[in-house]
């Protein structure tokens, strides 16, 4: 009876130890095709050939990460494709790759077999087959969390990380005026956007760093002035248009862009929000987003500066990588400052987790997906 | 027992003369719940260092005539420091960089400091508001996980006391005549006992009245075993030297120039007062002349440092200044006392340093290693609380130890003990 008795309480307390644990720790499991949709359309996975889109671009950053083992200083990738965690098996340009583990990866083979990347889907598809769960892995604009939530799809949400922002184009009119720079930037409603497109789920932004990297985000407001835009406006001559570009391929900037146009109006000011065609110097100003390369801000700062200092016309000096944070601050500060660069918010990566993928850990900035060391729990 | 007169060898920073022009009038306040924590906490260093460094950058960007209030937030709601220990430390810092106190009303610019914090760590930014209003003025806390040095095992400071008496011990030291029989100096201000032990048991106790220069309220003395049966005493502008004769005798005389010997430099002693001057003369005819301090320290040959050309030497404004091979001092430390001393590493390779701290000779006080990279000055494993003031530090001749003597302010003995470094995992 005693014997019996001891039986039983270790049944119950094992029975309590799994029930207290949503996912019970496991040993990794290998094998098995990790499901990954994408929105973008990626045609070329050679590095060195331009992509047609900042989606595609990015989209690309990632898969090459998976191929390659190393960078250089500069970022590019070094080496051979294939010397990463994954091999290229089968590759269809802007539809579908599949890649395989590489057996002989430095780091150690990657738990899943492969990983099959089907490109081109909608986030409705995407949150759909999540939903369903035809796919493990997927993106998912920040403002469709709430939705997928909803849905029960299991959501991971980076830091914000990745800027969007208006820089005003060198040489155009209205662009070399500072008053119509400061009074659009005054006019912009960053808390609205933020709470009704975003759906909360992103942070208005006031300098080019996000609070989390820096800890002076603080000291850059970004308050909406209405007032004040409107007396700069008042200031201007004539009955001038702001034209502000924005990705057609994007959704979430057609939306903000718009959102700008109605503040502006509100202010006194008018602005044409128009999908972009041709190159950025046909606008006065064009909507960009720029995903942080690393959790350092000097880095960060000094690389956003190299990819929207020229468009903006402006001539800054290099950062140093170990610039200290008064250094950071000042330079930051004179990128702002004459609002040729007009930071708006700060959105986070989302992603949507199929149930079965396990060992996910959300990447840092400038981190890539870290699909080597996700593996698949029960396979359906 | 004879009346204590507690000297106070540690005034605050001096202001520098350019400084004292600057009329910047500061008044601390908080809202009472921020500023709760009004006791009397000290900062850890990195953060000391920081608020000193604020200090210095705050004068530089809002001197003025303007009167400044300070209020310190914490935005990062983790700074593991309280908020009145840094408006408090900073207010000092500011003072000393020619700044007066008064009263909030005549204030008419406020200083906001403001605690944040990013991936690199903490920085503390301060901003004006009022007609002092200009561009932040930001300073990094140093991390401790980046300014780690390699892993290992962590020194831990132990402290064994092997003398207590109620007379002052200015110093000690023990010298082994053969396998048996072990000799006990202790220098007093006015005398040197003499103790002799065989197998544990006292078999001798001599005291030999020392001839003096001067008399000081706050003396200093110095033993230097030359051999077995060989002891120099520096007392008061005096060195008196002792020999066994076989009995102990000892003869005093004036020292030429009050020079001290101090590793590969001889010090002045500035009799009669308590601190040493001196200069340097580096490898090319280079020449630094050090400001008044109280003790100095050089690294030892098995570090990476280069003997003779580096020093820290501890002034007496409260400031530990780092020379290396140049005239100008390339770094200040903060939060050290009067005393340092040298100690060979027992674990890393670096260099080393023993430190006091900041104290007066009314309070408790506390040890510190630090261990000196290029510039900088990491505290390495805890800090060994002792029960009162170190009136004397000295690195022992084994210099793997200190010989440090501290008046205990409950027993009011002093007690004469040797520090050392244990490595622990």
């Amino acid at each position: 009876m005693k014997h019996r008795l001891s039986v039983l309480l270790v049944a119950i307390s094992a029975g309590l130890a799994a029930a207290g644990s949503a996912e019970p720790a496991e040993r990794p499991r290998y094998g098995g095709t990790l499901r990954v949709e994408i929105g973008a359309v990626v045609n070329s996975i050679d590095p060195s050939t331009p992509a047609a889109t900042p989606q595609e671009a990015a989209a690309k950053e990632e898969i090459c990460s998976l191929l390659y083992e190393r960078r250089n200083s500069d970022g590019t990738f070094a080496g051979v494709a294939g010397s990463g965690a994954f091999r290229i098996a089968e590759w269809e340009p802007g539809k579908h790759l599949m890649l395989e583990a590489n057996p002989d990866y430095r780091g150690g083979r990657a738990f899943v077999d492969s990983v099959e990347i089907e490109m081109g889907r909608s986030s409705r598809e995407r949150l759909l087959d999540l939903e369903v769960g035809k796919t493990d892995f997927a993106e998912i604009p920040p403002e469709e969390v709430r939705r997928a939530t909803e849905v029960g799809v299991r959501v991971s949400t980076s830091r914000p990380d990745e800027l969007v922002a208006i820089v005003f184009t060198a040489g155009r009119p209205l662009a070399e005026d500072a008053h119509a720079r400061e009074a659009l930037a005054r006019s912009i409603d960053r808390a609205a956007i933020v709470n009704f497109i975003l759906q909360k789920e992103g942070e208005a932004a006031g300098g080019l760093l996000p609070q989390w990297s820096s800890g002076t985000a603080f000291l850059f407001p970004a308050t909406v002035d209405a007032a004040a835009a409107k007396n700069l406006w008042a200031q201007i001559a004539g009955s001038p248009k702001i034209f502000l570009g924005y990705d057609a391929n994007d959704p979430l900037e057609q939306s903000i862009a718009e959102r700008i146009a109605v503040n502006a109006r509100d202010a006194g000011m008018e602005v044409a929000a128009a999908p972009k065609q041709g190159t950025a110097t046909n606008y006065d100003a064009v909507l960009v987003r720029f995903r942080l390369s690393s959790p350092d801000p000097a880095v960060a700062l000094a690389r956003l500066a190299a990819a929207f200092a020229p468009l903006a016309g402006m001539n800054v000096d290099p950062l140093a990588e170990a610039a200290p944070p008064q250094r950071v601050y000042d330079y930051e500060r004179a990128l702002v400052t004459g609002y040729r660069i007009v930071p708006l918010i700060w959105l986070p990566r989302v992603y949507g987790l199929g149930a079965r993928l396990r060992n996910w850990d959300t990447p840092a900035p400038g981190a890539a997906w870290p699909f080597a060391d996700v593996w698949l729990g029960d396979t359906q | 027992m004879r009346n204590w007169s507690k000297p106070k060898r540690l005034p605050r920073r001096f202001a520098p003369s350019r400084l004292r022009t600057i009329l910047l009038v500061l008044f601390v306040v908080g809202s009472p719940n921020r500023m709760a924590p009004q006791t009397q906490e000290s900062l850890p260093f990195v953060w000391n260092e920081a608020v000193h460094t604020l200090a210095g950058r705050i004068v530089a960007t809002f001197a003025s005539s303007h009167a400044f209030s300070i209020d310190v937030k914490d935005i990062s709601q983790s700074a593991p420091v309280g908020l009145g220990a840094v408006s408090r430390t900073l207010a000092d810092d500011l003072a000393s960089l020619g700044a007066r106190l008064t009263e909030a009303a005549s204030a008419d610019s406020q200083l906001q400091i403001t605690i944040s914090q990013g991936v690199e760590g903490y920085v503390m930014i301060a901003q004006a508001s009022g007609p002092a209003a200009l561009p932040a003025v930001l300073v990094a806390v140093a991390n401790p996980e980046k300014i780690a040095t390699q892993p290992g095992p962590t020194p831990t400071l132990v402290r064994r006391i092997v003398w207590q008496q109620s007379h002052p011990i200015l110093d000690f030291a023990q010298a082994d005549i053969d396998a048996s029989h072990t000799v006990w100096y202790l220098l007093e201000p006015e005398r040197i006992e003499v103790y002799e032990f065989s197998a544990g048991a006292q078999i001798l106790h001599e005291a030999r009245t020392l001839g003096r220069a001067f008399a000081s309220r706050d003396p200093r003395g110095r033993i230097v075993v030359t051999d077995a049966t060989h002891v120099t005493s520096y007392l008061a502008g005096m060195q008196c030297d002792g020999a066994w004769e076989p009995a102990f005798t000892i003869q005093c005389q004036p020292i030429p120039g009050q020079q001290w010997p101090m590793g590969t430099v001889n010090w002045r002693f500035e009799s009669p007062r308590n601190n040493f001057a001196g200069n340097m003369i580096f490898s090319g005819s280079l020449e630094a002349k050090f400001p008044a301090f109280f003790s100095a320290a050089s690294p030892p040959p098995e570090t990476s440092g280069e003997t003779g050309s580096r020093w820290i030497v501890a002034g007496i404004d409260g400031q530990a200044q780092l020379f290396s091979g140049s005239a100008g001092a390339i770094s200040t430390f903060r939060g050290w006392g009067s005393d340092i001393a040298t100690l060979t590493p027992a674990c890393g390779s670096q260099w080393q340093v023993l430190a006091s701290g900041p104290g007066d000779w009314t309070q408790p006080d506390r040890l510190q290693l630090y261990e000196i990279t290029e510039e900088r000055a990491v505290a390495v494993g805890q800090p060994l609380d002792v029960p009162g003031p170190v009136v004397s530090l000295w690195p022992a001749s084994d210099g793997k130890s200190a010989r440090v003597v501290v008046r205990n302010l409950e027993t009011e003995l002093y007690e004469a003990s040797l520090v050392s470094v244990a490595c622990s995992d």
